[in-house]
């Protein structure tokens, strides 16, 4: 039993400090700004986190395969003013809406997945090169104006909350706990993790490498469109470049749990952990009454003293 | 005929990747004199000049970079940084201000280059945070666009020596620079360590200096690049940089560089940035909305690496089906 826990311990010791970190920086930052995670201030944190973690759980498959996904703030963007556009403010057809939005987004991953897996363009250019795109799509489309209001019902799901619990939270933990499964109890994650490990030998065991490769961008276009959904309705509208500082958030907050962004490591439980180091990092600069200059520079160097401590595993394995 | 029986003999190999840009770029400008003819003067290349001059030194060094298997987020953050210095103290010492910009240029990258070749970090990672760190530095010494640049330098930047930008003779630089910095030892250790990192390190090219050293020249490729920025527009902006990152590796990439590392180079990235900023121009002559700018410039940079990329595809296509 100790020896299971042992291993368990050191086979996830990043994931393990990862929690810690996010612990200890929520119990100062309650000590140094009163009023800091209590009551309805937890309540904001959560549904801030839970934006940014819907998201970071699709870019998880992403970085697992080795790759990374740019094009996640203007396929959310896109999401969004969709359904605003199309809806009208009307609850009748927002099914079909939402259909529509899942089945353009998953056209805009199977396309990048098209380009990284069979034209074999690199991961980063094709996303950013499809980000651009989806930009100039929708200023066309839309000719430069802003989306609209949200229909009361999404605004509804966005915003409730059940048992005290908010929505958006509760949609988190689903997919979280959904991706989990997929990640590490199915034998697509298997092919996945075999995949980012060594691309040539996941070949020559007879896997669909470039199939396997165009799901995962399929899933990590999922994971905006939905939270673009959600985003309008929180916001009870949607605007051009909303997703901007989403860019590369998604990317840290995977890479603060434990994913290695050669590809073949990473998980969702390490991915929440990494989200809540980030919005609480967030959240107490915020409320620490400095200004954003200084707010960014901290981030900064929270950030870079946070991925040398977690990469020193990675370290001794990579030396020359 | 005799060009077709060589390359049919496979004696002369065109490089795909440098001459798709190239023919992108001619058709480019003879779209334009068709659509315009006053743009094939030198009045207008001039201008062009001026807007592309900061981006070519920014994507210069990232091209460094990109070929040793790197990437550098951080030189949005300095370009930033140097405006913002241009801005606030150029009034008290213009040499001043442009040393000390070459300076944090220079500091930045060898923290960049020690961070990643001493402790291994990843260089998107890595770059990202100093990015962050910088962009609220840049924040902190001016908090909006705007302060004040000696008209002076300003109207040195714009001259016109003899009819030839001043700003053109600044892009040949650069491309003379490269050619000599390229068939030096360093140049090809820049493009072993992209190719193959332990080999190189076997055959006994120092990892770490040669690291240090590259990210110290794309810091201070984009600090130059900031400085031009800050002297053209007259103007100093905490927040110019951000824009800059992504289309320094556009044009690099567009110029065929490959972001495996070990091809490339910056007379590709010269007409890589030529491309980028000649898009909107033609979109405007031919009269369709700049909306359309975004979504060219991506179709463009997927397009051009495409052509790349599916060239190698079906040269290797006798392969096993994996490569």
């Amino acid at each position: 039993m100790i020896e299971r826990l042992k291993k368990n311990y050191y086979r996830n010791k990043t994931i393990y400090f990862c929690y810690m970190a996010a612990i200890v920086m929520y119990v100062a930052a309650m000590i140094i700004v009163p009023g800091f995670g209590v009551g309805t201030h937890v309540r904001s944190l959560m549904l801030e986190a839970s934006l940014i973690g819907i998201m970071a759980l699709g870019q998880t498959f992403v970085i697992i395969s080795g790759g990374a996904d740019l094009s996640m703030p203007w396929t959310m963007t896109g999401s969004a003013v969709l359904l605003t556009s199309l809806s009208n403010q009307k609850d009748d057809n927002i099914i079909w809406i939402i259909l529509l939005i899942l089945a353009l987004c998953t056209i805009v991953g199977m396309l990048n997945g098209l380009g990284v897996a069979y034209l074999k363009i690199p991961p980063m250019i094709m996303t950013l090169g499809m980000n651009s795109i989806l930009q100039g799509a929708l200023l066309v489309v839309l000719r430069g104006s802003t989306g609209g209001l949200a229909p009361q019902s999404i605004i509804n799901l966005a915003t409730g909350s059940l048992l005290g619990i908010p929505n958006l939270f509760i949609f988190w933990i689903t997919l979280g706990f959904a991706a989990s499964v997929l990640l590490h109890y199915s034998t697509y994650g298997h092919k996945l993790f075999a995949l980012g490990n060594n691309e040539k030998a996941a070949y020559f065991t007879g896997i669909r490498v470039k199939r396997v490769k165009m799901m995962a961008y399929v899933i990590s276009s999922l994971a905006p469109a939905i939270t673009g959904i959600l985003y309008a309705g929180r916001l009870g509208q949607s605007y051009l470049g909303m997703g901007d500082s989403f860019l590369f958030l998604t990317i840290i907050a995977v890479v603060l749990g434990g994913a290695s962004p050669m590809g073949g490591s990473g998980s969702s439980i390490g991915t929440f952990a990494g989200t809540c180091i980030l919005i609480v990092l967030k959240s107490f600069l915020a409320s620490a009454n400095l200004p954003t200059s200084a707010q960014d520079i901290l981030n900064g160097i929270v950030l870079i003293v946070a991925i040398i401590l977690m990469s020193g595993k990675n370290r001794k394995r990579d030396r020359l | 005929m005799k060009i077709n029986e060589a390359a049919r003999a496979g004696k002369l190999k065109i490089n795909w990747s440098f001459a798709v840009p190239c023919i992108v770029l001619a058709m480019l400008i003879i779209a334009m004199g068709i659509l315009k003819p006053a743009t094939l003067s030198l009045y207008f290349l001039g201008i062009k000049c001026d807007i592309s001059v900061s981006l070519v030194f920014v994507a210069a060094g990232q091209t460094l970079v990109l070929i040793s298997e790197g990437i550098d987020l951080s030189v949005g953050g300095v370009m930033s940084i140097a405006t913002c210095i241009m801005a606030t103290m150029s009034e008290i010492s213009l040499v001043g201000a442009i040393l000390l910009c070459l300076v944090i240029g220079l500091a930045v990258g060898c923290i960049n280059g020690l961070l990643i070749s001493k402790l291994k970090m990843q260089p998107l990672i890595t770059t990202l945070s100093t990015w962050t760190v910088l962009g609220g530095c840049a924040l902190w010494i001016l908090k909006t666009d705007g302060g004040y640049i000696p008209p002076a330098f300003t109207n040195f930047l714009i001259h016109r020596v003899g009819g030839i930008p001043v700003t053109l003779l600044f892009i040949i630089a650069v491309l003379i620079m490269w050619f000599f910095l390229k068939n030096t030892a360093f140049g090809y250790s820049v493009y072993a360590i992209g190719s193959n990192e332990r080999a190189a390190y076997f055959n006994g090219i120092h990892i770490t200096k040669t690291k240090i050293k590259i990210f110290c020249i794309s810091g201070v490729c984009a600090a130059l690049g900031g400085i031009m920025y800050a002297g053209i527009n007259a103007t100093g902006s905490p927040t110019v940089g951000e824009s800059n990152i992504m289309m320094s590796i556009a044009a690099a990439v567009i110029g065929g560089t490959s972001l495996t590392g070990g091809r490339g180079g910056v007379t590709g990235t010269v007409v890589g940035v030529f491309i980028l900023k000649l898009i909107s121009d033609i979109l405007v002559f031919a009269g369709i909305t700049s909306y359309y700018t975004s979504l060219c410039q991506g179709l463009l940079l997927i397009i051009c690496v495409a052509i790349g990329s599916v060239s190698t595809l079906l040269k290797n296509r006798r392969r096993l089906e994996y490569d």
